[in-house]
């Protein structure tokens, strides 16, 4: 019961935090030192549906997404992403 | 003789070193060659930290054949540079003429870069097991330490070039001095160099 209860609100806290985002999402991504780096990143938005445009900066060290109209992404699942792309990630603002 | 084989079948192995762990998803296949040998390779991660792939090396008459497991131990992201620790893990088989033995590999990487310089050390072993047809060979022992530096900064959509110094001892031999200057150009990246002896060093890498 005590198990169940800590699942659910572990749930319930992921849907609170993970906001839904639109329109234009920047990203901060710390450590990006070559076109290798890009490219990873790179890759792995571009597979999202989600994603309009995906613009990697190697001098700003960051990610800067267009998200298309009419849809949205977690902000769980960019920051995932950047984790997959082997980074850690801070969304806000430019 | 059998140590020259030795010493350059190991300074083959190593030259090319980028991350042995990409992003998730990414595959990287890379070519080694030189007068003496061909070394190519590929590997697969399936996770942000961890790398499987397969591994070979000829030689002369030597032929290595490895499959790999490579780990991603740890990796600081500072504002403007990274630092990572590798572990990979080989085993497979050693073929001198029509006589297979096996072989393992264990080698453990550590770099630091940032847009301007890279340092990495590397020590690998690689297990050998003697047989009838050759009954004394020995382990080999590879220590490996590079330098890089970039004369300027380049944008992603740039070519992109390095000058990389790179020293080598292997097992008791005296330490070798290589210069190479990398170039590198979105998911492709080429190396053209030579020792000290003369002895010429081309390398490529593509990440997939």
């Amino acid at each position: 019961m005590k198990s169940k209860l800590f699942f659910g609100v572990l749930f319930l806290t992921s849907l609170v935090f993970a906001k839904p985002l639109t329109g234009e999402v920047h990203v901060k991504v710390p450590g990006m030192v070559c076109s290798f780096c890009v490219q990873g990143l790179t890759k792995v938005f571009k597979k999202q549906e989600a994603v309009e445009q995906v613009h990697v900066s190697l001098e700003g060290k960051f990610v800067h997404l267009v998200i298309k109209k009419d849809q949205s992404m977690d902000s769980d699942k960019i920051l995932n992403l950047i984790k997959d792309a082997g980074y850690e990630g801070q969304i806000g603002e430019k | 003789m059998k140590f020259l084989v030795f010493a350059a079948l190991l300074f083959s192995v190593m030259t090319v070193k980028a991350h042995p762990v990409i992003y998730k998803g990414g595959t990287v296949i890379y070519t080694e060659n030189s007068a003496d040998m061909n070394d190519w390779s590929m590997s697969y991660s399936y996770h942000p930290q961890l790398a499987v792939g397969a591994h070979y090396i000829k030689e002369g008459a030597v032929e290595l054949q490895f499959v790999q497991q490579a780990f991603l131990l740890k990796r600081w992201l500072f504002s403007d540079s990274q630092a990572n620790i590798y572990t990979t893990l080989g085993a497979g088989a050693e073929r001198k003429k029509n006589s297979w033995t096996s072989a393992e590999m264990g080698e453990v990487m550590a770099d630091w870069e940032d847009r301007d310089y890279y340092v990495l050390g590397m020590q690998r072993w690689i297990g050998r097991h003697s047989n009838a047809e050759d009954p004394n060979k020995i382990d080999l022992w590879h220590t490996k330490l590079r330098a890089g530096l970039a004369p300027f900064r380049s944008d992603t959509q740039d070519l992109g070039v390095w000058w990389i110094v790179q020293f080598d001892k292997h097992n008791d031999q005296n330490w070798t001095t290589t210069n190479l200057m990398r170039f590198y150009y979105k998911n492709v990246l080429w190396e053209v160099g030579a020792n000290l002896n003369g002895s010429y060093q081309l390398n490529l890498m593509v990440h997939l």
